[in-house]
């Protein structure tokens, strides 16, 4: 199904339950593991990606068609997840610990997470970079999303996402370079 | 969905279950989106007519009360100090009569002229006319005219 087909159905009242089931069903996965690979946490994860797709919901009619439907769902999805990390760094500030060793904490107990000492190291490289460049690796490195379809969904030129990744790269590779170096490729 | 080395997993049919639980809260929403509109809309009819009675309150209460003058508490004490308020009618006969001794007293000739013409004429009153005449004239101005006349 298209996504003209799509929104015709999620615009009409009679439709709008078919079409959203179809929408939930076809976005799920991609949502979710986009948020995943922020927040860390699969309960995070589970909860965020229920409240976005009630986001998209009650939003669809405010959908203007100025980009694609995809290009829609996942602005809407990056920005709840940054707004929630966002907050959950603000209640974090009385802590003696970071949000980001918290997380990291967190992950070693995670049973639903690989917690090999190299995936550990890698983590916390990872949640060391800048917010920007950690959604830019993210979606690049584990979502294999094309920087073309980042452009539209982050509103940022392809050369600034390219260099940002460049950089993100880098610096996760100098701190893993003592580490498992050989045992991690990067695509370029 | 492809991912590139994705150390984390998930529960089994974990995205199954998902799906259930997105359209049973989207249905929940739906329902409080269904509700919250009418409840938004009657809030904003309330507010309206708040906001009328507050400015019509205000307005109100700004408007200056109507301060009694001297001239009025006067007349007031006039009408409560007279033991038999006068009507209407007798107030209407007695400015009539005022103006009529007013043209005696600012035009005596012209009066006097007009009774030469009637004695000329040899007019003859009849009892009612005497009367009716004696009702508008005051008897003072009368009796000075008639004496003035002798």
């Amino acid at each position: 199904m298209t996504d003209k087909e799509l929104i015709s159905l999620l615009l009409n009242n009679k439709t709008r339950e078919k079409g959203f089931s179809l929408l939930a069903h076809t976005y799920k996965e991609k949502i979710y593991w986009q948020v995943r690979h922020m927040v860390l946490s699969h309960e995070d994860a589970n909860d965020l990606t229920q409240d976005i797709f009630i986001k998209i919901f009650q939003n669809i009619d405010s959908f203007n068609h100025d980009s694609s439907l995809s290009t829609w769902i996942y602005r809407i999805s990056l920005n709840h997840t940054l707004n929630f990390l966002q907050s959950k760094s603000q209640k974090h500030k009385s802590s003696l610990k970071t949000l980001e060793d918290t997380m990291l904490d967190n992950l070693k107990s995670d049973k639903y997470f690989d917690s090999s000492e190299i995936e550990l190291k890698l983590q916390k490289a990872i949640l060391s970079l800048p917010e920007k460049q950690r959604l830019v690796f993210s979606l690049r490195y584990y979502d294999d999303m094309p920087f073309k379809e980042m452009e539209e969904i982050l509103k940022t030129s392809q050369s600034t996402l390219k260099s940002t990744y460049h950089f993100a790269v880098k610096k996760v590779e100098e701190m893993l370079l003592d580490e498992e170096k050989n045992k991690i490729s990067f695509p370029h | 969905m492809k991912t590139r080395n994705n150390p984390f997993k998930v529960p089994e049919n974990y995205f199954d279950s998902l799906e259930k639980d997105i359209l049973s809260k989207v249905g929940q929403a739906s329902k409080k989106q269904y509700f919250f509109p009418k409840a938004k809309q009657m809030l904003k009819y309330a507010a309206v007519i708040l906001l009328f009675v507050a400015i019509g309150g205000t307005i109100w209460w700004n408007i200056p009360k109507k301060t009694t003058t001297t001239q009025d508490q006067m007349a007031i004490t006039q009408v409560k100090s007279d033991p038999k308020p006068t009507s209407i009618a007798t107030k209407i006969e007695e400015v009539e009569q005022n103006k009529t001794i007013d043209k005696v007293i600012a035009n005596p000739t012209k009066v006097k002229k007009q009774e030469k013409e009637l004695n000329e004429d040899k007019l003859e009153l009849s009892d009612d006319e005497l009367e009716y005449l004696e009702y508008y004239l005051n008897e003072d101005v009368l009796t000075d005219y008639l004496t003035y006349n002798d």
